[in-house]
């Protein structure tokens, strides 16, 4: 088992009412699993991944990661832990405009202080495996979607997470370019990582080993 | 990783280029004046620190005063030393006598007159520390006919001929023979002297000898601060046992202080002085304005980063989401701070280095810097440590502080505390600047009212000539008879002091008066009213025509008869004595002459007594306006058939009188060219400030246009935060601002006053300054179409 959610509520209060992001979570998710999270907008899909990969908070409930119990830890803990497990793959790629290619890749080795020599050998590696190593001087602006996804992707395996966290990763892409990322991805599954993804549409649900449902925060 | 943060950092410099110029632009101004400022200190702060004895020396200072008011007074006479050395001789070391003087000085067919010969005795060279470059230091002054002189003076008077031993001329009494050659004087030091002459060449001379005959300097050398403290708890018996007479006599006593080598150069209100002096509070002022003109620069840096830190904002989320802990994010930020301040400053040390010269010979001084002196680059490191702490603070801890969550999620709320903050920050930069505006205006108002106000005498076309040779005085009378027959020559007085010059204090005892009282003092012939134009209010002028008023007349200032509890009708006939001058006499008031200022507008008239006396040795000589250059030919003319052999020189009365306000005028100068800088910093920040707030407006604008709003409304609507901000600024500061105007006022007796004026226009420049430097935005955004604008959406 990677992680755990048990009885998990977050809410917010507006005008006196009480409105429920998310109520009344319950899930478990076992390495090797590829989720996926559907759901219309305002479901709360990107919420629950969020608290997955410990950005945000939630008002109520128990989250073990690794058995590890993330609600009662502290936030410099719980950066070290998705730090080390978690990668995070964006719709948007958010890749840093100011950075190379390549220096995107090596930003996560920076935050947890691999020598230079390590960190270099592994972004090779990574441009390889992904065949971008004719790109790695150019800057994002310079990569088409397609391209620029893949780089965002190499940076959040560069770090050799447990846990993939994918926020629509294929939103910002045509059909072809988004096929290319979810066989991608589907690739990473069978080589053991954990794939969670948030997303719209069926076709890629499909690619994935579960899907989850959720309406008005409540998984159905 | 830091390397990587420097890469970083210098991308978003060259990324951001208008923002990165401003910054640079700010912060290398306000360095610059900070350099130059902390320049100028640290030389302040080190006057006289190169002499060995600097802990050990003091200069003894004699305590008078008029009436109630006590003064320190700068000069001795030449039994002091040599009575204190004996009195004190456990305690005192040493001392040495220095008297600041001129003369003519000539080798072969050379002759200057030059103005700082000082007579010293021989221990000069091993008590002060003026390193010799010839001769030997302990020996030099040894044989009474030697001089020492500067480095400088060798060359003008000997050219390459070496100079050792060979003879000058003093005057026309004294042979020297060269004896020693001085390094030239460093610049920091309270004695400013071309020649050191052995003070034995004047010994015999009977005045030298008088405990009254101040002219020189005495210096103390005192092993401990203890042993100084108990040398001064026994000056006052000191003082009775060699005046304890003359104090009877005069019904007032002198007493004698110490001032540690410390306090010499600072203490400006010591009287009769002939040092250098400085002004601390100038230069704490100065210190204060570095200081602001700096904050004000860092504090651009703060808000334009703070201001676009929406567009930071992704990235900070994506590192964070990558792994980044808040101190690597504060670091980061911090290297980029750090990065522009360096450039800031390389760029600040160019400026350094091609304004210090203009600088210096603008204001007359003669500083200078080696930007490899441990000690400068330390100061340096120190700058750019602090204006990066400072300016980078708060944008690092801001930016460090946000939430992958929502700024990933690209709808970031502008945080309301970093507006607040930010708004904050430049009400205090329009503070400071509205300060310093309405300081300038304050100084430039009171110096104006201070040459302009009627000083109660004619200062027009009136000039001075030193006879400053015994050929001219011993045929004064006949010299001064010349004169009057030349055309051009109105009047010519002989004076023991010019108004704006030197006024001596004496103790007078009066008739019906108990006790002493003293007076300042002019001692000058019957034509002395005249010639400056002196009103007579009761009584008559001088004149010659009663025979008797060169020895048994006086006129009294309106205040010295006012002092004495008489109108200026009952002080006529009264009987004067001046007890300090054997022969004086008793003296008759024959007039009261209308109160002028005799001395500078920043103090306040002191009572004074003109005694008719026809020997004195400054000439003032009224001119016919139209006719000044023939004048003074004329006077050369006459100068050259009484005195050839030594140099005319001249100087007119208006231009001295201002030379009293130099300072001031220098310090107002100073202040027009910090609060111009102050406010153009200020304006820099608001320039791009209003160009972020105008960006992040432009949908607001886009809608607000498409229904209806006209381009006036727009302009208006970007442009009155601005002017409420400086409105907020000028409200705060106003009264801090009233407060210290007053407090500065204070240091002139005669004040033009904090008025409503000055508030009213610096208010204006302040406002008129933003409104041109934000308008710009401001108009540009407003007349944006629309259209464009929502495209974006």
């Amino acid at each position: 088992m990677l992680l755990e959610i048990k009885d998990l509520f977050k809410w917010v209060n507006s005008g006196g009412n009480r409105i429920f992001l998310l109520n009344d979570i319950e899930l478990t998710i076992n390495e090797g699993d590829f989720i996926s999270i559907m759901g219309p907008s305002g479901s709360g899909k990107t919420t629950l991944l969020n608290i997955i990969g410990m950005l945000d908070d939630f008002n109520e409930g128990e989250y073990n990661f690794l058995n590890e119990p993330v609600h009662t830890l502290k936030e410099k803990y719980r950066a070290n832990l998705y730090k080390e497990y978690i990668g995070f793959v964006f719709q948007s790629y958010h890749l840093i405009d100011e950075l190379t290619v390549y220096e995107n890749i090596e930003t996560p080795l920076l935050y947890k202080n691999y020598k230079s020599s390590e960190r270099k050998s592994l972004v090779a590696d990574m441009l390889d495996r992904f065949n971008i190593v004719g790109k790695k001087d150019l800057f994002p602006s310079q990569l088409s979607g397609g391209q620029q996804q893949i780089v965002g992707i190499a940076r959040a395996l560069i770090s050799n997470p447990k846990l993939i966290l994918a926020d629509e990763p294929t939103g910002n892409l045509n059909s072809k370019q988004g096929e290319e990322i979810m066989n991608l991805f589907k690739q990473l599954n069978n080589d053991g990582v954990t794939i969670i993804q948030v997303t719209h549409s069926e076709k890629n649900a499909t690619y994935g080993s579960r899907i989850i449902n959720l309406l008005d925060g409540m998984i159905v | 990783m830091i390397r990587n943060y420097f890469k970083i950092a210098w991308r978003n410099l060259i990324k951001n280029k208008g923002f990165s110029a401003i910054n640079i632009g700010g912060l290398s101004v306000g360095l610059t004046v900070s350099i130059i400022i902390s320049i100028y200190v640290f030389n302040e702060y080190s006057y006289d620190n190169f002499h060995e004895n600097y802990d050990k020396l003091y200069r003894v200072l004699r305590i008078g005063g008029i009436n109630d008011d006590k003064y320190l007074i700068g000069v001795t006479s030449g039994p002091f030393g040599p009575a204190l050395e004996n009195d004190f001789s456990e305690s005192i070391e040493n001392t040495v006598r220095v008297m600041p003087n001129d003369g003519l000085v000539t080798y072969k067919n050379n002759s200057f007159y030059e103005k700082k010969v000082y007579l010293a005795d021989s221990n000069f060279f091993e008590i002060f520390s003026f390193p010799l470059k010839e001769g030997v230091k302990e020996s030099a002054l040894e044989k009474p006919n030697s001089v020492v002189l500067t480095q400088e003076m060798a060359a003008k008077y000997f050219g390459d001929e070496d100079p050792m031993g060979k003879t000058l001329q003093l005057d026309d009494n004294f042979e020297l023979t060269v004896t020693g050659i001085m390094e030239d004087l460093p610049t920091n030091s309270h004695l400013d002297f071309d020649f050191i002459v052995p003070i034995a060449i004047i010994k015999n001379y009977e005045w030298f000898n008088d405990w009254w005959n101040n002219s020189m300097l005495t210096y103390a050398l005192i092993d401990s601060r203890k042993e100084a403290k108990y040398v001064e708890s026994n000056l006052t018996g000191f003082m009775d046992k060699y005046f304890a007479e003359d104090f009877k006599k005069n019904d007032s006593r002198i007493d004698l202080t110490l001032q540690p080598f410390s306090e010499v150069y600072f203490n400006n209100k010591v009287r009769y002085d002939r040092i250098t002096t400085g002004d601390n509070t100038v230069v704490k002022m100065f210190l204060i304005i570095a200081i602001f003109i700096l904050l004000i620069a860092s504090i651009n840096f703060t808000n334009l980063t703070t201001a676009r830190s929406n567009r930071r904002a992704r990235e900070i989320g994506v590192r964070k989401v990558l792994g980044a802990i808040r101190s690597k994010l504060i670091w980061q930020f911090f290297v980029e701070s750090l990065l522009l301040t360096s450039i800031s400053i390389l760029i600040a040390i160019v400026l350094v280095l091609s304004i210090l010269p203009i600088f210096n010979s603008y204001f007359d001084l003669q500083l200078s810097i080696n930007f490899l002196m441990p000690k400068v680059i330390l100061m340096l490191v120190a700058f750019l440590l602090i204006v990066t702490l400072i300016a980078g603070s708060y944008p690092a801890l801001l930016l460090s502080s946000f939430r992958p969550v929502k700024v990933l999620k690209s709808s970031l709320s502008k945080s309301s505390s970093s507006i607040f903050i930010r708004k904050g920050l430049v009400v205090f930069q329009f503070s400071v600047s509205f300060f310093l505006i309405a300081g300038t205006l304050l100084i430039s108002n009171q110096l104006d009212f201070m040459q302009s106000k009627d000083k109660g005498f004619d200062d027009e076309s009136v000039v001075l000539v030193r006879m400053n040779n015994s050929d001219i005085q011993r045929n004064a009378i006949a010299f001064k008879n010349r004169l009057k027959a030349e055309p051009n020559i109105i009047s010519l007085t002989t004076t023991s002091g010019a108004p704006g010059g030197f006024h001596d204090t004496y103790s007078h005892t009066v008739e019906q008066v108990d006790g002493s009282i003293r007076l300042r003092t002019v001692f000058a012939d019957v034509d002395y009213t005249k010639t400056f134009g002196l009103q007579i209010v009761s009584g008559r002028d001088f004149s010659k025509d009663f025979g008797t008023d060169e020895t048994h007349a006086v006129l009294i200032n309106e205040t010295s008869a006012k002092n004495l509890g008489w109108t200026n009708e009952e002080a006529i006939g009264k009987n004067i004595v001046n007890t300090m001058i054997e022969g004086y006499g008793t003296r008759k008031v024959v007039g009261v002459v209308k109160d002028y200022h005799f001395s500078s507008l920043k103090d306040k008239i002191d009572p004074l007594i003109i005694t008719a006396d026809p020997f004195s040795w400054l000439l003032a000589i009224k001119v016919n306006a139209a006719n000044i250059k023939q004048a003074i030919a004329q006077i050369e003319t006459q100068w050259k058939i009484i005195a050839p052999n030594y140099p005319f020189e001249y100087t007119f009365l208006d231009t001295n009188l201002d030379k009293l306000y130099k300072k001031e005028q220098q310090e107002s100068q100073l202040f027009i060219i910090f609060s111009i800088l102050s406010i153009l910093i200020a304006c820099l920040g608001s320039f791009a400030l209003a160009a972020y707030s105008a960006e992040e407006r432009t949908k607001e604008v886009g809608v607000r246009k498409i229904l209806g709003s006209s381009v006036f409304a727009i302009f208006l609507l970007l442009t009155k935060d601005f002017v409420k901000i400086v409105f907020l600024a000028i409200v705060i500061t106003s009264p801090f601002a009233y407060y210290f105007m007053n407090k500065w006022l204070q240091n002139f007796a005669y004040q033009v006053g904090v008025n409503t004026s000055i508030f009213i226009t610096a208010a204006f420049v302040t406002v008129f300054m933003v409104l041109v430097t934000v308008s710009w935005q401001s108009i540009k955004a407003s007349r944006n179409n629309p259209i464009d604008s929502l495209r974006y959406e």
